[in-house]
């Protein structure tokens, strides 16, 4: 009797050393510019090669801008070198490229499921911390650094202790105007931003099997936000429709045999996880968070608490150090503080379901003047797919920007950024000091809760504009 | 092949506050270099623009060389441009309540200690320690001198200990298992060949 993450484990396990590690095998390995090009530099510098490229994939994302002149613009001299060098490495190790132009192109971890790269029961690897979002089909898919990367694309392997296991039982279902990324920062509020530290996270349950694969991807996204490197969701019909029309190659063509391989995914006994945590999907509201980490989260209609955590003197202080940060103080009703920025995008809340659930609420509205409404699809997949369903006429009747694909301003990198003091409601998954540009203030919520304080021009429960 | 490390002291900078992610660390702005090499100009940049203390010790005349930090240090993004700013600053060793897994990890790749001692002891050193105070850690039997002499053990993850003592480099290691990863790709193609190729 095992886990799931167990059953994976074992069978990409290759060898163990006297420390306690194992050498795992890696399926699959994606690439992005930002994490790479000291990688490549080294295995170079070292007569390395890549050894299996038909195991990799690169994609340009976190650099590019989401301007429409964006093949034969790129202003920032440094991107655009970036963008360069990973086309060069690319070629020059045999690796594919989802360049700037391939109608694929898009945030990696929306794309690699899109794209049917991710499969159950592999394992997935990419140097960022974000990668886990690829275990909501069922894969063991963790964030890496480049040193590790180089190890990965040196041997397809990496040597790695594992860890233990964290069962995350959620009973209940979402009420209205409630969703996974509500879920995740619940979860997170409960467990910690260190709770799940040493530890891989399985979502299980029937609120879990009541979820979309899309939705799945939002909540496994921000497992790292509570400070573990794995999580998952065992494999289900779901996993196989969404699957089906999107695989390829061999995984097309012995699809069905697959299915059946992926019938024993998963955790035999409750018993079997180190620990249980339980939450209940219909307490959950729909949340916002007031401070510097995703942990510091509440309801709209909520107050900034006066204190924090176990009132142990480093957390009241790094407490005091957010809201000060932030710009809010105790006793403060969260709901109506103004913002300036409303985003719509990143590896959490880019995919199409994301899109209609903030078109629900912006539908025939606009937002507000003094607001800055910025959509970015996840993919260019994602964006031709909300044209077609008229979702972009949508946001850009509401007065809402309407972008190529990228990570944006979730990172912050492209140009797309807070300016100092600027407040954003944002779809992301980091509120970070400085995390979407210097002393920006980022408050993390649903697209829907997104789209309603746009309309607003401030912190705003989406449930004011649903039926 | 690193260097092996045995001992790290040094002057030591403390760091209250919980959760220092690596966004902290190394801002994104400067996430654009193609190389590794001058990192240490970036590390906090933010926070020393804003005067946040903990960003202090980068700037002071001492060269620091340890770091006391707190709970969930270097937690967030994957970056290891963190750990390569921190050492090419010159930090040889963080001691902490607990580290980000994935910044765990790329210390160890850059040869930086990352050491965790357990809450009551931390809560001693938290009090005993000040900015520019000796400390030292021993990676032969994982203890630590405090300032007032006193030894305290920490832990390292697993294999780390050997892999600092020894600077291996770890491809070099893995690259002994060619035969055993060839027979696990030849038992993939039999077994599950959907695996084998990425889309």
């Amino acid at each position: 009797m095992s886990t799931l993450f167990d059953k994976i484990w074992q069978t990409h396990k290759l060898a163990s050393n006297d420390a306690g590690e194992d050498l795992v095998y890696v399926d699959r390995h994606l690439v992005h510019e930002v994490s790479s090009p000291q990688a490549f530099a080294s295995m170079a510098a070292n007569g390395r090669v890549v050894r299996s490229p038909e195991r990799h994939m690169a994609i340009q994302d976190h650099n590019v801008p989401t301007t429409a002149d964006r093949n034969t613009n790129i202003p920032n001299p440094e991107s655009a070198a970036q963008i360069a060098t990973l086309r060069r490495n690319a070629k020059a190790t045999g690796m594919r490229l989802l360049d700037l132009d391939d109608p694929r192109q898009g945030i990696v971890h929306v794309v690699a499921p899109e794209q049917g790269y991710v499969l159950p029961g592999s394992t997935v690897l990419c140097s960022d911390s974000h990668t886990a979002t690829l275990g909501a089909l069922g894969a063991l898919a963790w964030g890496i650094g480049t040193s590790e990367a180089e190890h990965v694309m040196s041997t397809q392997t990496l040597w790695m202790r594992k860890v233990r296991t964290l069962g995350l039982q959620v009973e209940g279902e979402l009420g209205r105007g409630t969703y996974a990324k509500d879920l995740a920062l619940a979860i997170i509020a409960q467990i910690g931003t260190s709770g799940g530290v040493g530890s891989a996270i399985e979502y299980f349950g029937p609120a879990i099997s009541a979820l979309s694969i899309e939705a799945r991807l939002t909540l496994c996204n921000m497992t790292i936000e509570a400070g573990s490197r794995f999580g998952l969701v065992a494999p289900d019909s779901k996993t196989v429709d969404y699957l089906r029309t999107r695989v390829s190659g061999q995984a097309k063509e012995l699809f069905d045999q697959a299915v059946a391989h992926w019938a024993s995914l998963k955790t035999d006994d409750m018993g079997d996880f180190d620990r249980v945590e339980k939450v209940d999907a219909s307490k959950v509201r729909p949340m916002v968070t007031w401070g510097t980490t995703p942990a510091d989260s509440a309801g709209f209609g909520d107050q900034i608490p006066s204190s924090f955590g176990a009132g142990h003197e480093d957390e009241q202080a790094r407490f005091e150090a957010a809201l000060h940060y932030m710009g809010l103080r105790v006793g403060q009703t969260i709901a109506s503080v103004p913002i300036d920025v409303a985003f719509i995008g990143s590896c959490t809340n880019s995919r199409i379901e994301d899109l209609r659930a903030a078109a629900e609420v912006v539908k025939s509205r606009r937002i507000a003047a003094s607001v800055r409404g910025l959509v970015v699809p996840g993919s260019m997949v994602v964006k031709r797919a909300a044209e077609a369903e008229g979702l972009a006429k949508v946001f850009l009747d509401a007065g809402f920007e309407w972008r190529e694909s990228g990570c944006s301003m979730c990172v912050g990198m492209n140009g797309d950024a807070l300016m100092p003091g600027q407040r954003s409601a944002s779809t992301s998954n980091r509120n970070f000091e400085n995390r979407q540009g210097q002393g920006g203030r980022t408050h993390l919520m649903s697209p829907a809760a997104v789209a309603a304080s746009a309309l607003r021009g401030a912190l705003t429960d989406p449930r004011e504009f649903l039926a | 092949m690193r260097k092996p490390i045995t001992t790290v002291k040094g002057p030591v900078a403390v760091l209250k506050r919980d959760d220092i992610d690596t966004d902290a660390l190394f801002p994104a702005q400067f996430l654009k270099k193609t190389v590794r090499e001058g990192m240490g100009l970036h590390l906090f940049a933010d926070w020393i623009a804003s005067g946040q203390p903990e960003a202090a010790f980068v700037t002071a005349p001492t060269q620091t060389r340890i770091l006391l930090a707190g709970r969930n240090f270097g937690c967030g993004s994957s970056r290891e441009h963190a750990v390569w700013a921190l050492a090419d600053y010159g930090i040889e060793a963080i001691v902490a309540l607990s580290f980000g897994d994935i910044f765990r990890s790329n210390c160890v790749k850059n040869g930086v200690v990352a050491a965790v001692v357990t809450p009551a002891d931390h809560d001693a050193l938290m009090a005993l320690t000040g900015d520019g105070d000796q400390l030292e850690l021993r990676l032969a039997d994982l203890t630590l001198v405090a300032t007032d002499g006193r030894e305290i053990g920490f832990t390292l993850s697993n294999g780390h200990q050997a892999q600092l003592m020894s600077g291996e480099d770890d491809i070099t290691r893995t690259l002994r298992y060619a035969e055993v990863i060839a027979a696990h790709e030849a038992k993939v193609a039999v077994e599950t060949p959907w695996l084998q190729r990425m889309g």
